[in-house]
This record gives C-alpha cells, structure tokens and sequence, in this order.
C-alpha cells in the first residue's frame, strides 16, 4: 500500500481504525485522514482503497450508503457494522502483539 | 463539473455494464474531484492538479478487475478451487476415502432402493393426460358393510356409460390369453380387450398406426383390428413399423394390425401390459362365452369422485336387479394395483428404516472425518496463520464432504438399480412377483441428489465448525509433527500394522 514497505493486510486494519474513529466517511476522506494522521508517512494508494472497501464490504465488515457530501456532491459513505468492530478490535490487539514482538527482536543486543 | 475529466465519463460510457461499476465510477470521479479541489487549493495549475488526481489511481481497468475478482472469485473461483482441493485431499488418502464413498454408497443406495420401490408402487402416477381423473368403479352391496360385488361389465357397461355421460367418460377393459401366429412362429400372448374410446379416453397417442378407436366397437368380418404393445412390438418385430396393416392369428383367427402404443404406456393397472389388444367386442370370437369385466372412466373437467359415484348410482339403481347396490369410484391415477394396499405401510416402515440407516452412515463418516480433522490440524492452523477467514476454511470441508457423498450417491444409485430388483424379487417369486417398474426415473434421481447433498451438509457440518472454530493462529506453535498432515491416516495405519506382526 504505502511507500515505505508496510506489512500487506495493514490498510484493512487502517481503514477499520479510521472508520471507526471519523463515522461514516466517503473513500477521499479515508485517504486523506490516513494522510493527515501520519503527516504524509502513509499515503494510500487509491488503486488499492476501493478494492480493499468492496472487498470488506463483501465481508461484512463495512457498510455503505449514498450521501450528499460536505461540497453537496453525491458520494458513497462508509461506516463500521458491528461485526467490523469486533473485527477492528482483535486485529489491532493482533497488530500490538506482533509490533511488541518486532520491538522486542530490535531491541535485542 | 471539469472539463478535463470527460475521458472518465468517455471511458465509463464505454465500459458501463454493471451497477458495480456505475457506482464505482460514481464513486472515483467524486474521489478525483476532491482531490483536484485540494490538489488545486495547495497551489497547483487546474490542469496540473487533475493530472495529478488521476495518476494516483493508476490502471483503473485493473482496480476494476481486482474489485469484480472479489465477487466472482469468492463464489466460482473459491468454489472450484475447493473443489480441486478437495479432490487432491481425497485422492491422496486412498483409504479414508473408499471407507466413507463406500459407507455413503451403502447409505444412500438402500435408500434410494426402496424410495425406487415406493415410487414405483405408491407415487408414481400413469403416463396419461390427467391422470388424477381416472377412475375405476367398484359395485358394493349397501347392507353388507360395503362388501364388493362384481360389476357385470358385459350388461352394466352400456347402461352405465350412456346414463352417466355427462360426469364421466367411462371404458370398459378384459384381458385373456391366445395363441398367435404371425408367419411360422406361434406363441402364447396376453391378449387386452378395450371398448373403441379406451386409448381417447387416456388420451395415448400411437407411436405408429391408429390405436383403437369407436367405430371398432361393431366387430364385422371387415373389421378385425389389433394394436400391438410397444415392447411386444420391439421384442417379436424388431420395432419393424410395416408390421402395420398386415394381420396377426389369434386362435387362428386373423386380425389386422392397425397400429403400436407409444412407448412407456402399460395399461391402467400395474401388471405386465398385454401384449395385443383389441377390441372388447371380438372377445365372443375366441374366448369361451363370458370373461369379467372392468370399467373405468375419466371424470369430466370440475366433476368429483363422489358426484360421479352418485350418478352411476342413481343409474346403476335404475336397472331392476340392483336396487341397493352403489358404486364407488376410486382413484384410479397410479394404476391399478391390487396388493397396494398391503404393501403400502411396509413399505413406508422399511423407508423410515433405511433412512435411519443412512443417518447412521452419515454420523460414522461426520466422525471419521472429525478423527481426520485432529490429523490436519496442523494444515489448517497453517492457513489460518496466512489469513484464511474461518468461513473459508469451513467452505472448504464442506465441499470435501458434499464431494464424498455425491460420490457415494453416484455408487449408491448403481446400488439401488441391483437393490430394487432384488427387492421386488424377495417380495415374490415367479408368477406372483411384483409387477413394477423400478427404474430409477427422473423422480428417484432427484430424490438421490437431494439426499446426497444433503447428507453431506449434515455430515459435514459438525466437523466444519469445530476445525474452523477452534483453532487459532497461537495454537500453531503446537504443532504436530508433520508426517500427520498429508497421508496421516494412512500411514498411521501402517505403522500400526508393522508393529503388530513384528510380535
């Protein structure tokens, strides 16, 4: 997804995080509150947000509906369901458990 | 909206098939805009900031592409690869799977042997237009508790079926037994007896020739006719259709041939079909005075069994010598089968008996694959580590296991084709064996499926959710040795047959 080499299966756990912190937000908005967030660390690749948004919402782990947006523009909004929360929570214990085992391999002397 | 994004809606235009891609399109160009307005905000030329916009998405066909491949994939692709999956896992374990496509096999070839039978003898209705309003009549003595008198063909049938018309069209069958002669050969044959408006009443169409028909009823010397059964017809003239118009002996009395009844059409009781018929009215030529007679008939259209029952009555009433006697119309749309009564509950006994045994089939091969699941736990711990979702995983068994039971129902037909003959042979022998056709039909096959699938849901249930359920990505640092995974049962077995003659 970004750049510098972030682990693949990360940007599901990021746009689950953003989500569940921003509300319902449309795809532009997901981009750039990632974006914003990391002061342009992360920036997701637009070719990889809308696959990956179907692809959650296939699963169930997302939701969808047409608003009208901030610039009164018709645009598609996305929001976590409540299997997504649960999702959302085991794969960021997951993600801490995995960082602190890396942290702990750097560390060592 | 910008000018410089009309390639998009060119391009959208071009490729709009789906909503998918109408609301995806809807969608990017939204995305594009913003990012144009931000792009523009932070100080860049319109054109560069559009320019910029698009390049972030880079190949839209393959975004596309990869969005549809988590639609398609997950249903057609997921399942075929399952499938091949689920195939090599069969194949590699030679053992565990003759023991469950044999056990299904058995299971569901006992089953379908006797569904055959039920069939054949309870559910199957004849080959005619409508059968649901054929009939056949019965005489009762009122006092007597419904006793069943004979109803005397010969004189009822006139007065019957003129009196009652307007309810129900009524024919009236016999059947004997003569000598034909066709060239040199003579045989015994089954010989029907049909008044002229029996094949338009059924509404049986010849497969060659005419069938009988009302002006055959006046039996003159110019007009002796015979229909030959279908199969009568293919074993004795090698289905020859310029057998029509050429005559047949019947007790050396020559009848001509005037046509052939269609395949699959036996008569409206479930005994072997005759295999010449003709008209009831030359019976007197050959047969020795009186034979018995049936009579049934088809309900006129919005007419029921009862209001026809109580017309013929009140005719049958009429005539001096049955003053108390009713008649009864029974459903006639299975054929007529004299020991279907008799046979009716055991065999929906045995059917209860032999679905219990393929429950029990189905539990020994749900528990043998749940053995075999402790033997993958390692392969399955492995796909769950690299991101397999659960559903995926139980998708995967599931097809493993309707795999083995639509194998063992493809054994379990052939099973049940031998069964159901072999059935019918136990039930009588000789000339008392069950009249009945037990091929299977398409009835029996649907039914086969059905059961097969099924079968191997239940079965394969249990053992889905418990492998997908409890593992876990930790648990994996337990492994099993790996020799377990792959031919585990197998060579389990081996090694334990080893041991065992080394003592």
């Amino acid at each position: 997804m970004a750049k510098n080499g972030v682990l693949q299966g990360t940007l599901d756990l990021l746009v689950l995080k953003t989500l569940d912190s921003r509300g319902p937000i449309h795809g532009y908005g997901i981009a750039t509150h990632i974006q914003n967030v990391t002061d342009n660390v992360l920036r997701v690749e637009e070719g990889s947000l809308y696959p990956a948004l179907h692809r959650l919402e296939q699963s169930g782990l997302i939701s969808s509906a047409w608003r009208t947006s901030e610039t009164s523009r018709r645009a598609r909004f996305y929001q976590l369901t409540a299997h997504g929360r649960r999702e959302l929570k085991s794969e960021e214990e997951n993600w801490e458990a995995v960082t602190a085992a890396v942290a702990r391999v750097l560390q060592f002397t | 909206m910008a000018p410089n994004l009309r390639w998009l809606h060119r391009l959208t235009a071009a490729v709009r098939r789906t909503r998918l891609q109408s609301d995806l399109d809807d969608e990017l160009l939204f995305h594009i805009e913003a990012r144009t307005r931000d792009n523009i905000a932070s100080g860049m030329s319109p054109d560069e900031a559009a320019l910029a916009a698009r390049r972030m998405f880079g190949n839209r066909t393959v975004m596309a592409e990869r969005m549809r491949d988590a639609d398609v994939n997950r249903w057609v692709d997921g399942g075929l690869r399952n499938l091949r999956y689920a195939v090599r896992v069969l194949w590699r374990n030679p053992g565990f799977t003759i023991t469950v496509v044999l056990s299904m096999a058995l299971g569901i070839g006992a089953t379908t042997a006797v569904f055959t039978l039920v069939n054949a003898a309870l559910l199957r209705t004849l080959p005619v237009t409508n059968p649901h309003e054929l009939v056949t009549l019965e005489a009762r003595v009122k006092t007597a508790a419904g006793e069943r008198t004979v109803l005397d063909g010969m004189r009822d049938f006139p007065v019957l079926e003129a009196g009652a018309s307007s309810h129900v069209e009524l024919f009236a069958t016999s059947d004997t037994w003569a000598t034909s002669t066709f060239g040199d050969l003579a045989e015994q044959v089954s010989v029907g007896l049909a008044s002229g408006n029996y094949y338009s009443v059924l509404g049986v169409q010849p497969a060659a020739g005419r069938l009988l028909e009302r002006r055959d009823d006046t039996d003159t010397d110019a007009n002796r006719v015979a229909v030959l059964d279908h199969e009568f017809w293919q074993r004795r003239f090698g289905g020859d259709p310029s057998v029509v118009g050429r005559t047949i002996a019947l007790n050396d009395i020559s009848f001509s041939i005037v046509g052939v009844t269609p395949p699959g059409f036996t008569g409206i009781a479930l005994t072997p079909p005759a295999n010449v018929t003709i008209p009831l009215e030359a019976e007197r030529r050959f047969a020795d005075g009186y034979s018995f007679r049936e009579i049934g008939g088809r309900l006129r259209p919005g007419v029921s069994r009862d209001q026809a029952a109580s017309v013929l009555t009140s005719v049958f009433q009429s005539q001096p010598y049955h003053r108390t006697d009713v008649i009864v119309a029974k459903d006639n749309s299975r054929g007529e089968y004299r020991d279907r009564d008799r046979f009716e509950r055991p065999l929906y006994v045995l059917m209860g008996a032999v679905t219990l045994l393929l429950l029990i089939a189905s539990a020994n091969v749900a528990s043998l694959l749940l053995a075999r699941g402790t033997a993958r736990r390692r392969e399955i711990s492995i796909r769950l580590a690299i991101g397999a979702g659960r559903g995926s995983i139980a998708a995967q068994v599931l097809t493993e296991s309707v795999l083995i039971a639509v194998l063992g129902g493809a054994l379990g037909v052939c099973l049940a084709y031998w069964g159901a003959a072999t059935v019918v042979g136990m039930f009588g022998a000789g000339t008392s064996a069950l009249p009945l056709d037990v091929h299977p039909d398409v009835r029996v096959l649907i039914f086969t499926s059905c059961i097969a699938v099924l079968t191997g849901i239940v079965f394969g249930l249990f053992p889905a959710s418990r492998r997908a359920g409890r593992n876990s990505i930790p648990r994996s640092r337990k492994l099993p040795p790996s020799s377990a995974a792959g031919r585990g049962w197998w060579r389990g077995g081996r090694w334990w047959w080893r041991r065992w003659r080394c003592r």
